[in-house]
């Protein structure tokens, strides 16, 4: 994403007409319809206050009326609220305070808050004079970014995942809970993530929660916690990102594939039965794309055999199983908040969720290296805590996260009906359960040539998972790979597109429009 | 009756001790031609229909906000304080400063 901040001179532009006007209002416009982020310096604010007073009582005295000064202040509020509405605040950082050598502090602290932006990507939107010579190339005018809009203009980036949108919506919170962390400094176990624990097991229904290092920490955690070992085995799907069966053969214990549905792409329940052993010791289905496996009959044939069942839910964190929160739907639930989540941090984390108290001993102990109490190791674990600053950002996205599934829910259906109208197969959601749909995924033949068409019309797309884990040359001597067709057969036609909470109805329609094309 | 005053960052001082019967009065003020303020900076105009309809929409909308700034009745407010017209003179400082150094606000 390009930014462009706005000095001074052109938002008092956009507030009172005078004679630069037109031109930085066409170019204010330009910028937005070409996906440029607008930022105004919240260190500019009084400044602006009185300057667009100013301006605005020397325009109003043109048309006859003479405002007092307080009057013209609080017209100047409200047209700066109602002008900024469509701009980012951008934060005045400690490093732009300390100004005063500069010749001009104002221009200074505009000048040092360009350099928070990655090098060619910020520029300054100005007519002063002086600050395009200080500025070069980071600066223009509302002319030439016309002239230059005009004969090479840029197309808004398509984002697979838009975290930038989500970013700028709660941008606010977010950065006064990342600054609450610098300024307690308590990065380690701070009250954050006690306090998102909380919230976690509240949303989820769980009795606790514990936050971790990943969701792959998440599933380790898990087995540790279940004593699963060397000679052990693991039900689970072959059809899933790599950290499913990766803790399982990290902790000596084997894996053992059970093919999929073919129209969900999760584990197929009815298969699952016939692959238990004296030496299984727990099943793990995964929420794939962010839909709850069968978790009742999983759960059923589980307690049958006295078996845990740990849901891998790295992708469906907010969905719904029989009105059940995923998370909370067996023995354990992990998920994962990698960035492109359904709710997602800044770095890595996740959680574990449980309604068993020694499971949760188990695995607050394991999460800090197995210790009962500081020092004091009772059994042996793992570096595995979330951090605090990681724990503050997922606080701050969970305050939009309810708008952000219907978000979800709406688009999924939207793209169902679109892809079913076009004729283009895609994977299944059933009736019982809602998908908060981590990844939106079609069906597709020729799909290479299909990534490549997309490609060239700017669309990004991806394929989850290219190969299943029994084909994985880590992996392929636990199971032949003909032994999960279904799985087998997906891997080569599922094709991802993007999908997230802030996907606009025009770019789901071209999205649609692209791949109808293409059929 | 005629007295001269300095004109000084927005405030007009007199140049001998007055004491007024009224609080609000209209007067009439003789300002040298040369301090004012005339020259209007022209810049180019692009023409419209270059753009395309999203960013027409986009402009109305701004120069919506713009003329209600300029139309809409203010309501009453308080007087400003002695603080609040010691900030105003600052910003007419930076203002004026500004302009000496031929620059836009």
């Amino acid at each position: 994403m390009n930014h462009l901040l706005l000095d001074v001179n052109i938002v008092v532009d956009l507030c009172v007409a005078r004679a630069g006007s037109p031109n930085s209002l066409a170019a204010v416009a330009l910028a937005r319809e070409q996906g440029f982020q607008l930022w105004v310096y919240a260190g500019s604010v009084q400044t602006l206050e009185y300057v667009v007073a100013s301006e605005l009582r020397y325009a109003r005295q043109k048309v006859g009326d003479a405002l007092s000064g307080n009057a013209v202040r609080q017209l100047a509020r409200q047209v700066l609220g109602e002008i900024t509405i469509n701009c980012q605040w951008l934060a005045a950082l400690a490093k732009e305070g300390a100004v005063f050598a500069d010749e001009d502090p104002e221009d200074a602290q505009l000048i040092r808050s360009l350099e928070r932006f990655t090098a060619g990507t910020a520029r300054l939107l100005t007519r002063d004079g002086r600050m395009l010579e200080r500025c070069g190339d980071a600066a223009i005018t509302p002319e030439a970014f016309i002239e230059q809009s005009l004969q090479n203009p840029s197309k808004p980036k398509f984002e697979f995942i838009d975290l930038k949108t989500q970013q700028n919506a709660i941008r606010p919170q977010l950065e006064q809970n990342i600054h609450r962390v610098l300024h307690h400094g308590t990065y380690i176990m701070g009250k954050e993530v006690e306090l998102l624990e909380a919230k976690l097991a509240a949303y989820t229904g769980a009795k606790h929660c514990i936050t971790v290092a990943s969701g792959t920490e998440a599933l380790l955690i898990s087995l540790m916690a279940l004593g699963i070992g060397a000679g052990d085995e693991v039900i689970t799907t072959p059809f899933t990102f790599v950290a499913t069966a990766e803790v399982i053969v990290l902790l000596g214990a084997k894996p053992v594939f059970v093919d999929i549905e073919p129209d969900t792409c999760n584990i197929d329940a009815r298969l699952i039965e016939v692959k238990i052993t004296e030496r299984t010791k727990a099943i793990m289905p995964v929420s794939l794309y962010g839909q709850p496996a069968d978790m009742d009959e999983i759960n059923a044939i589980a307690a049958k055999y006295n078996l845990p069942v740990i849901e891998d839910a790295a992708q469906s964190f907010g969905a719904t199983y029989k009105g059940k929160k995923s998370c909370n739907l067996s023995t354990i639930g992990c998920t994962s908040f990698f960035p492109s989540k359904p709710l997602g941090c800044y770095g890595d984390g996740g959680a574990i969720f449980t309604d068993d108290d020694d499971i949760y001993q188990a695995c607050r102990e394991i999460r800090i290296h197995g210790q009962s109490r500081r020092y004091y190791h009772t059994r042996v674990g793992v570096g595995g805590r979330m951090d605090t600053l990681q724990c503050a950002i997922v606080l701050a996205k969970l305050e939009r996260f309810d708008w952000e599934v219907e978000q979800r829910l709406a688009l999924g259906q939207r793209y169902n009906e679109l892809m079913d109208e076009a004729g283009v197969q895609r994977v299944q959601q059933r009736d019982d359960r809602t998908s908060v749909f981590a990844q939106y995924t079609v069906l597709v033949e020729k799909r290479s040539e299909l990534e490549a068409r997309f490609r060239e019309a700017g669309i990004p797309t991806a394929v989850h998972y290219p190969v299943p884990l029994n084909e994985q040359p880590a992996y392929q001597h636990l199971c032949c790979a003909d032994c999960t067709p279904i799985a087998q057969d997906k891997a080569q036609r599922v094709m991802s597109l993007p999908m997230g909470a802030d996907l606009s109805l025009t770019q789901q329609s071209i999205v649609c429009q692209a791949l109808s094309k293409l059929f | 009756m005629q007295v001269e005053v300095i004109y000084h960052h927005g405030t007009l001082t007199f140049n001998r001790p007055l004491r007024f019967r009224q609080a609000h009065f209209t007067m009439q003020v003789d300002i040298p031609e040369q301090v004012v303020e005339t020259e209007e900076v022209s810049f180019p105009a692009f023409d419209l229909s270059l753009f395309s309809a999203e960013v027409r929409a986009e402009i109305a909308r701004l120069e919506a906000i713009q003329r209600l700034a300029i139309s809409q009745p203010v309501p009453k407010v308080e007087e400003e304080t002695e603080e609040q017209r010691l900030r105003w003179a600052a910003f007419e400082l930076r203002n004026e400063t500004r302009r000496e150094q031929g620059r836009d606000l």
